[in-house]
């Protein structure tokens, strides 16, 4: 499902705004049970599954500013921490999303050269590699928020130009949004609850936002909510 | 310096003394005894059925009582004019030492119907030695008098060895301090090695324990733990298991904050949210050198053990 420029429904922002203040009352109620900090000595892996909406814009009106476009989009991520304090844990994470075709309908692109009107479509993945902290405050129920920054590669598809604005129907690639893949940087904010389930296993939720900021291409914005495990254990490093 | 030992040694001391005091009742003499002498300067004087002599220490110019429990035979007789003497009442005698010169005076007593006859040694004391006021004599068996000389010698030799074992007692503790001392010193001349540990190991209830050094003094290895309690209950240590290939090899553990309970199994609390560091002994450490320990800390029954099995090698 597409969201075209200039019509965004109010339902989806609404949802995740309601998810980031579900998450954040959640991380709320349990802070005052236990003071207590977190997992100083400990290592985890996670793997956390994602779903959202991200924002994407494409030059097709001719003018600098381009078109944006939000769309639905889903993915997962793992990551591996070290508790540096009884609060901080650092750590690397991979994250990976897949987004659902991005409708431009009053695109303006060219063809081998020639100016053409008419509805741009375009899927784009995203890897990402992140660095990052998570202040950690509780123990058996633990909030969490996690700050970091890292390096984002984006896979746009080729894009189609499928109707011209006759109604003509065409499927070609316009000029300079053929497949490939572009890196950029990107920073990601992540606030969630998590749950220690038993010494070695916790789940949690959490709401995220990432800003993907591209190297001579528009920046891509997305805003997910997801669930994920963890396993922990010492590993005795120091 | 004495010893506990030889503090025992006085006791039985004392035991055979009292024995040996019982086994010549059949033979001895009963003596007039003295039952009490308390610092208001009060006596009571056993005088057995055949009489008896006392000595009274008296100050000079001050008035000593002799009281009796029957009436008197006749006025009492005195050895030394020093001395004023007279009747206090029908069965009493009332004396003070009034001349310069008084020292010593005899006086002889003996009451209407014998059952007391009694020679009292009045002797004048300087001002700064206990002396007598008032003086009972009370007339008992031969046994009741025995008895009560037999309690009186006895308490009069044991006081000084009672001393002397309070003074003991009170230099036990330091005595014993000397000796760790000692013993520590020697092991530390032996060995002194700290050993960096890095183990940790929790259990599902939040409480977590960190083995970060072990110390090497002497034949004897020390296992320093943390027990960090970050759940919301106090958290009982009742045990701390150390194996080597499967053999015990722990000695003593102790926790920085021992228990209060009444339960001697619990070697210490952690408090909730708070982080306990305790110790315990490998002993014969030279046995395990190289070789991986297994610690296992437990708390009481029906809790999850905590088994910390890797990272800890004395080297």
């Amino acid at each position: 499902m597409t969201l075209a420029h200039g019509d965004r429904p109010a339902v989806r922002p609404r949802r995740v705004r309601g998810v980031a203040v579900a998450c954040s009352l959640m991380a709320a109620l349990p802070a005052g049970a236990h003071r207590a900090a977190a997992d100083h000595h400990e290592a985890t892996v996670t793997v956390r599954s994602t779903g959202g909406v991200g924002r994407f814009t494409e030059d097709v009106t001719g003018d600098a500013r381009g078109a944006t476009v939000s769309t639905y989009g889903g993915g997962g991520e793992i990551g591996a921490g070290y508790g540096v304090s009884n609060r901080l844990d650092v750590g690397a994470e991979l994250a990976a999303a897949g987004f659902t075709q991005a409708t431009y309908d009053a695109a303006k692109v060219t063809i081998m050269g020639v100016p053409v009107a008419g509805r741009v479509t375009r899927r784009t993945r995203l890897a990402q590699l992140r660095a990052g902290a998570t202040l950690r405050l509780g123990v058996a129920w633990v909030p969490i928020w996690y700050l970091g920054v890292g390096l984002s590669a984006r896979m746009p598809a080729a894009a189609i130009l499928g109707r011209d604005e006759r109604g003509n129907t065409l499927d070609l690639t316009p000029d300079g949004m053929a497949a490939g893949a572009q890196l950029d940087v990107c920073a990601t904010t992540r606030i969630g609850l998590e749950r220690r389930i038993d010494r070695r296993c916790s789940a949690g939720v959490a709401a995220e936002a990432t800003h993907t900021l591209g190297l001579g291409a528009p920046p891509i914005d997305v805003v997910s909510a997801g669930i994920s495990l963890s396993y922990t254990w010492y590993p005795g490093w120091w | 310096m004495g010893s506990p030992t030889s503090a025992l040694s006085s006791l039985i001391f004392i035991a055979i003394l009292a024995t040996e005091a019982m086994i010549g009742t059949s033979s001895a003499t009963a003596q007039p005894m003295s039952t009490t002498a308390s610092p208001r300067s009060e006596a009571e004087f056993l005088v057995p059925p055949q009489g008896g002599a006392f000595e009274v220490p008296v100050h000079i110019h001050e008035v000593c009582i002799l009281s009796f429990a029957e009436r008197l035979n006749s006025t009492a007789l005195a050895s030394s004019p020093d001395f004023e003497i007279k009747s206090w009442g029908d069965d009493g005698i009332a004396i003070r030492a009034v001349g310069k010169t008084a020292q010593t005076t005899t006086l002889a007593v003996a009451t209407s119907t014998g059952a007391v006859k009694v020679n009292v040694t009045l002797t004048v004391v300087p001002p700064d030695r206990p002396a007598y006021t008032l003086v009972r004599f009370k007339a008992v068996s031969a046994d009741e008098a025995f008895q009560a000389q037999l309690r009186t010698e006895v308490a009069r030799r044991a006081a000084p060895l009672e001393a002397e074992l309070v003074r003991l007692r009170q230099d036990l503790d330091g005595q014993i301090r000397d000796r760790a001392d000692g013993l520590i010193a020697e092991r530390l001349l032996k060995r002194n090695e700290t050993v960096a540990l890095s183990a940790h190991e929790r259990n599902d209830d939040h409480v977590i324990v960190h083995v970060a050094r072990g110390v090497l003094i002497g034949d004897d290895g020390y296992l320093v733990f943390d027990i960090e309690n970050r759940s919301g209950n106090a958290y009982r240590l009742t045990g701390v298991r150390v194996q080597a290939g499967g053999h015990d090899v722990q000695g003593p553990a102790r926790l920085t904050s021992p228990g209060n309970d009444r339960d001697p199994s619990v070697i210490g609390v952690v408090p909730a949210r708070t982080t306990g560091h305790g110790i315990v002994v490998v002993h014969a450490v030279d046995q395990v050198l190289g070789k991986s320990l297994a610690v296992t800390v437990t708390g009481p029954p029906g809790t999850q053990p905590i088994e910390l099995a890797r990272g800890i090698v004395f080297r």
